[in-house]
C-alpha cells in the first residue's frame, strides 16, 4: 500500500508540474467554475423582489440539486474518461511501455493516472460549495462538506469500474470509445437533473432508479437538504455497493485481459 | 543472472475488416546470455530485432517457446527504444528521471544519488535541468539511456542506443556504457546497424536474418582485417591494373570512378592497400560491406 501511495503521489506531482507549465491553465479552470455557478444562480433567480420563505427554500433546493448534479457529473466523467484518456495518451507518446517496464502494475499505473483529475475534481467541488455559500448564500454547514464529498466519491466508484472497461477498450481498439459514449449520455439523460423523471414514458420503468448517478444525486440531496437518518438511505447505498462489486472487479479483469491480447498482437504502443 | 530463449516463435495476425493474415516474424530462436555477456544483435530493418527485445522484456508475448530467467522470476529490465516521446516533454530531464525513479521504487535520496551518478557517467549533468523539449535528439537519447540504468537492471536491452548521436557523443556513450557494463556485469543485448560499434563492446554476436537468429561467441576483430569485407572506390582507368592482380566484382559509379570488391579472397586489408599503393592506384574511398558481415557471423 505504501508503494502504491508513493507512486500515486509521484504521478500527482508530475501532473501538477506539467499543468503549471501551461500559463493560463489554472486561471481558465477557476473562471469556468465561476461562470457555471453564476449561470445556475441567475437562471434560478426570481424577478420579483419579494420572495416568500418557501420560495427561498425552493430556490436553495434547486440550486443545491444542480450543484450536486454538476459535482457528480464531473466525478462520473472524470472517473469514466480519465483511464481511457491516459491510456490513449500513454500509448500515443510511448510512456505506457516505459511505465510497464518499471515493473509497476497496470492497475497502479491506471489508478495513479487518476491522481490529478481526482484531486482537481475534489478541489473544484469545494470551490463550488464555498462560493455557493459565501457568494450565492447556499445554506450548507461545514460539517456537511466531508459527508457530501464522501457520498460523491462513493457514488462515482461504479464509474471507475466502467472507466476500466473503457480503458480496456482503448488498449485494444485505440479510438471510438462506445462504452463512455453510451454510459455517459444514458446516465445524464436518466439522472433527473435536467427534467423530472416522472415525465418519462412508463416504458422506461424504474430503470433510471438503478443508475449510480441518479442514486447518488438522491442520496446527497436527501442527506444534505433533509433531516434524514442513515437508515433511510441505507438501501440506496447498498444499490451503489452492488454496482461497485459488479463493475470494479470485472473492470480490473478486463484490463488484464486486454493487456494480454495487446501483448499477443504486439499492439501495446499502437495508436 | 541468466537469460535463456528456448524455441521462440512469433507470428502476428494483423486483422483487416474481413480476414486475418498470419505473418511469421521470428522462428525457432534459441539464445543464452549470462552475467558479463554483451550480445551484439545486428539485422536489417524489419528483421525482428525490436520484436525480439520486446518479447524478452514482456511487452510482446511469444507465439510459442519459452523465455527463462534464472535466479529471478520477475527481473528488472533496462530498455532503451529509439522513441524519445516516452518522456514528458514539458518537464526537465531531472523531473523525468525522478518520476521514473519513483516508479522503479527508489526513495528520494536513492533517486537523487542515482541521477547524479548516472548523469556523471553519461556526461549529461549540464542538461538535467533543461526542459526535455529543449534538448537535441542526441541529448534526448542520452537521457533515455540514463533512464534505462537509473536503477541497476538485471538485464539491459539497448535498441540502437547511439541513434541520433554525433560521432563524438556516440563514442562517449559507448565508452561510458562499456565501463558501466564491465563494472556491473549486467547481461546485455545491444542492437545496432553498426557492427564497428558492436565490436567495441560486445563479446557475442547475433544476426537476425530470414526470421532466424545466428550467433557466435567471441569478438569479430578478424572481420576488420579481411579485405573481402570492404568496397574500394578508384578511378575507372585503374581497374584493369587491379584485375590483373585480383579477382574482383566491379560496378561503375559514373564515367570516371567505379567500385570494386574482392571475390573469394582471404587477403588482409593491409596487403591489398599495399598492393594498390605499389600499383600506383589512388583510392578515393573505402566502405565496409555488410553482406559479408552477415555471412561471416552466420
Amino acid at each position: 500500500m505504501k508503494i502504491f501511495f508513493t507512486k500515486f503521489l509521484a504521478f500527482l506531482l508530475k501532473d501538477i508540474k506539467i499543468a503549471f507549465t501551461y500559463k493560463f491553465n489554472i486561471l481558465i479552470q477557476i473562471l469556468t467554475i465561476l461562470f457555471f455557478l453564476a449561470l445556475i444562480f441567475f437562471s434560478l433567480i426570481d424577478s420579483s423582489d419579494t420572495l416568500s420563505q418557501s420560495d427561498v427554500q425552493n430556490k436553495n433546493a434547486s440550486f443545491f440539486k444542480i450543484l450536486i448534479g454538476i459535482a457528480l457529473i464531473d466525478f462520473m466523467f472524470s472517473s469514466m474518461s480519465v483511464f481511457s484518456r491516459e491510456i490513449r495518451f500513454a500509448q500515443t507518446y510511448g510512456t505506457f511501455e516505459a511505465l510497464i517496464l518499471t515493473n509497476t502494475s497496470i492497475l497502479t499505473i491506471l489508478l495513479s493516472s487518476y491522481a490529478l483529475t481526482f484531486s482537481r475534481s475534489i478541489f473544484r467541488i469545494i470551490i463550488y460549495i464555498l462560493l455557493g455559500r459565501f457568494i450565492f448564500g447556499l445554506d450548507i454547514s461545514y460539517g456537511d462538506i466531508p459527508i457530501f464529498l464522501t457520498l460523491i466519491v462513493y457514488s462515482s466508484l461504479p464509474f471507475i469500474g466502467i472507466g476500466l472497461f473503457a480503458a480496456s477498450f482503448i488498449i485494444l481498439f485505440k479510438v471510438g470509445n462506445i462504452i463512455n459514449f453510451f454510459v455517459g449520455i444514458g446516465s445524464i439523460f436518466f439522472s433527473g437533473i435536467f427534467f423530472s423523471l416522472e415525465s418519462l414514458p412508463p416504458f422506461f420503468g424504474d430503470m433510471y432508479n438503478k443508475l449510480p448517478l441518479t442514486i447518488g444525486v438522491n442520496i446527497a440531496e436527501q442527506v444534505l437538504l433533509g433531516d434524514i437518518s442513515f437508515k433511510e438511505i441505507y438501501f440506496d447505498l447498498l444499490k451503489i455497493l452492488y454496482l461497485i462489486v459488479a463493475f470494479v472487479p470485472s473492470g480490473i479483469l478486463l484490463v488484464y485481459y486486454s493487456l494480454r491480447v495487446a501483448k499477443k498482437n504486439g499492439s501495446l504502443n499502437h495508436y | 543472472m541468466r537469460l535463456e530463449l528456448k524455441n521462440l516463435y512469433k507470428d502476428f495476425e494483423p486483422r483487416t475488416f474481413l480476414k486475418k493474415k498470419r505473418t511469421s516474424i521470428l522462428e525457432n530462436i534459441n539464445l543464452t546470455i549470462d552475467d558479463g555477456d554483451i550480445l551484439g544483435l545486428i539485422g536489417k530493418n524489419g528483421a525482428g530485432k525490436t520484436t525480439l527485445l520486446k518479447m524478452i522484456v514482456g511487452l510482446i508475448e511469444p507465439s510459442d517457446g519459452k523465455i527463462v530467467f534464472k535466479n529471478k522470476e520477475r527481473p528488472l529490465f533496462g530498455y532503451t527504444s529509439c522513441n524519445p516521446r516516452s518522456f514528458f516533454w514539458r518537464l526537465s530531464s531531472r523531473d523525468n528521471l525522478i518520476f521514473y525513479g519513483k516508479m522503479l521504487g527508489l526513495n528520494n535520496k536513492g533517486c537523487a544519488d542515482s541521477i547524479d551518478n548516472i548523469s556523471n557517467i553519461l556526461g549529461i549533468t549540464h542538461i538535467l535541468d533543461m526542459p526535455f523539449m529543449h534538448l537535441s535528439s542526441g541529448q534526448m537519447q542520452s537521457v533515455n539511456i540514463a533512464r534505462a540504468i537509473l536503477k541497476k537492471p538485471d538485464f539491459l536491452l539497448l535498441d540502437e542506443p547511439t541513434t541520433s548521436l554525433d560521432y563524438e557523443a556516440s563514442i562517449g556513450i559507448i565508452n561510458a556504457l562499456k565501463k558501466y557494463l564491465n563494472e556491473y556485469k549486467i547481461p546485455t543485448i545491444w542492437c545496432s546497424h553498426d557492427y564497428f560499434e558492436l565490436n567495441r563492446v560486445c563479446n557475442k554476436f547475433g544476426l537476425l536474418k530470414d526470421k532466424k537468429l545466428f550467433y557466435k561467441d567471441g569478438r569479430v576483430d578478424r572481420f576488420h582485417e579481411l579485405a573481402i569485407n570492404y568496397e574500394f572506390e578508384i578511378s575507372c582507368v585503374d581497374i584493369e591494373k587491379v584485375n590483373l592482380k585480383l579477382r574482383t566484382i566491379v560496378r561503375n559509379r559514373d564515367d570516371k570512378t567505379c567500385y570494386f570488391s574482392l571475390v573469394n579472397s582471404k587477403r588482409d586489408l593491409n596487403d591489398v592497400l599495399n598492393l594498390l599503393k605499389n600499383l600506383d592506384i589512388k583510392i578515393i574511398s573505402i566502405e565496409k560491406n555488410f553482406k559479408y558481415f552477415e555471412s561471416y557471423v552466420s
